[in-house]
């Protein structure tokens, strides 16, 4: 597969290929944000259905305020990864994670091949710490970044809606590179 | 688009006004920003020096991400007070707010001035939270902040980076609009419950 970076095989068996994000994934990535169940969406940072919401992103990729690593199988989107870094300011060595992978690819490894592709960026950025925040009722989610050695730093009460409107608590997880 | 301006006296008799921005500011709020030490824009998380972000930021005063306050005297830009929100996404219904005074007008009651008008600014825009991070080292900040009832929340553990390359902690600070108006109705709940003669 051309373009990719990393061809790594899943615990299954699959094949997919890794390729940093650009502006010609928008399509893609917006095919498959859409293509998430519903439930799942409700538990989003941003609305990654809505257009210009994709294109934010994409800007922030082109700004280099963020970069983002993406899993393709058959030129499908099954997997998405941001490192977001603030360039200036005491936050610089700080970079926020956000990880999102297909339920279908679940349970296979693919999570924890993303993860460690943004730990290996993180690295090189010089980065001393990593952070990420999930919403209470993300219980996978923050046991996959506890087992890559996250940890609880605090909770924020009723602090975030989810696409309902209902109100959820964040908790903050960080880890020191 | 927001419109607020107001006069205040300072503790040390000097007027400020105080006042919504517009990118007509650009130049004012460029120079506010070239006036501070090294020391000063560490706590700052944008290039301030670049007049690319200064005009960004006034963008999104105008996608409706930040409204921002700004204290002027004798013509010139002396403090910033910024509330960001998110327009979609989990964060909807929080906003963060930021605070900036010239070390020159620190301490005669103006950090205090705009961080009222932030906190009733975000009363007036429907959000449920506001969150400030402040670095374990500005204890003045924390100080102001405790005083308008925010309470530490949590503490992010060695997340910041002064300009010496030393970590820091950072506390997240939060104040609940959403318990405040509950509280409120209770209250007046209450005193609706009770009996007339009670107030004469």
């Amino acid at each position: 597969m051309a373009g990719f970076f990393k061809e790594p095989t899943l615990r299954d068996g699959r094949v997919l290929g890794l390729k940093y994000t650009g502006r010609e994934d928008f399509e893609p990535s917006l095919e498959f944000f859409r293509s998430l169940p519903v439930e799942e969406r409700l538990y989003l940072r941003r609305d990654v259905t809505k257009r210009e919401i994709v294109e934010e992103r994409i800007a922030e990729i082109e700004k280099d305020l963020a970069t983002g690593i993406v899993a393709v199988v058959d030129e499908r989107i099954v997997g998405d990864a941001l490192l977001f870094v603030m360039p200036h300011g005491w936050s610089r060595h700080t970079g926020e994670v956000r990880l999102l992978v297909d339920p279908d690819y679940r349970g296979h490894g693919l999570g924890t091949i993303l993860a460690r592709e943004i730990f290996i960026l993180a690295v090189k950025k010089d980065l001393k710490k990593l952070e990420s925040c999930v919403m209470e009722t993300q219980e996978g989610a923050k046991r996959m970044l506890e087992r890559l050695g996250f940890v609880q730093e605090g909770v924020l009460e009723g602090f975030v809606n989810d696409l309902k409107g209902r109100e959820h608590d964040l908790i903050l997880m960080g880890m020191k590179l | 688009m927001y419109e607020y301006s107001e006069t205040v006296s300072l503790n040390d008799g000097s007027q400020v006004t105080v006042r919504d921005t517009t990118i007509d500011d650009l130049d004012k709020s460029f120079d506010f920003f070239q006036a501070m030490s090294d020391e000063e824009r560490q706590y700052l998380r944008i290039d301030v020096c670049s007049k690319e972000v200064a005009k960004d930021r006034y963008q999104n005063i105008e996608l409706g991400k930040a409204i921002r306050l700004v204290a002027e005297c004798h013509g010139h830009m002396v403090g910033e007070a910024t509330l960001e929100t998110m327009r979609y996404g989990w964060l909807r219904k929080s906003g963060e707010v930021r605070l900036l005074v010239l070390p020159a007008y620190r301490d005669l009651g103006l950090e205090r001035i705009m961080a009222r008008e932030i906190f009733l600014l975000g009363a007036r825009l429907g959000l449920n939270n506001l969150l400030a991070r402040v670095m374990d080292t500005q204890e003045k900040t924390c100080s102001i902040l405790s005083d308008l009832h925010f309470r530490r929340a949590a503490i992010q553990k060695d997340h910041a980076c002064d300009v010496d390359g030393k970590m820091h902690d950072t506390y997240l600070m939060t104040f609940s609009l959403k318990e405040m108006w509950r509280k409120m109705e209770d209250a007046i709940g209450e005193a609706d419950a009770s009996p007339l003669d009670t107030y004469y």
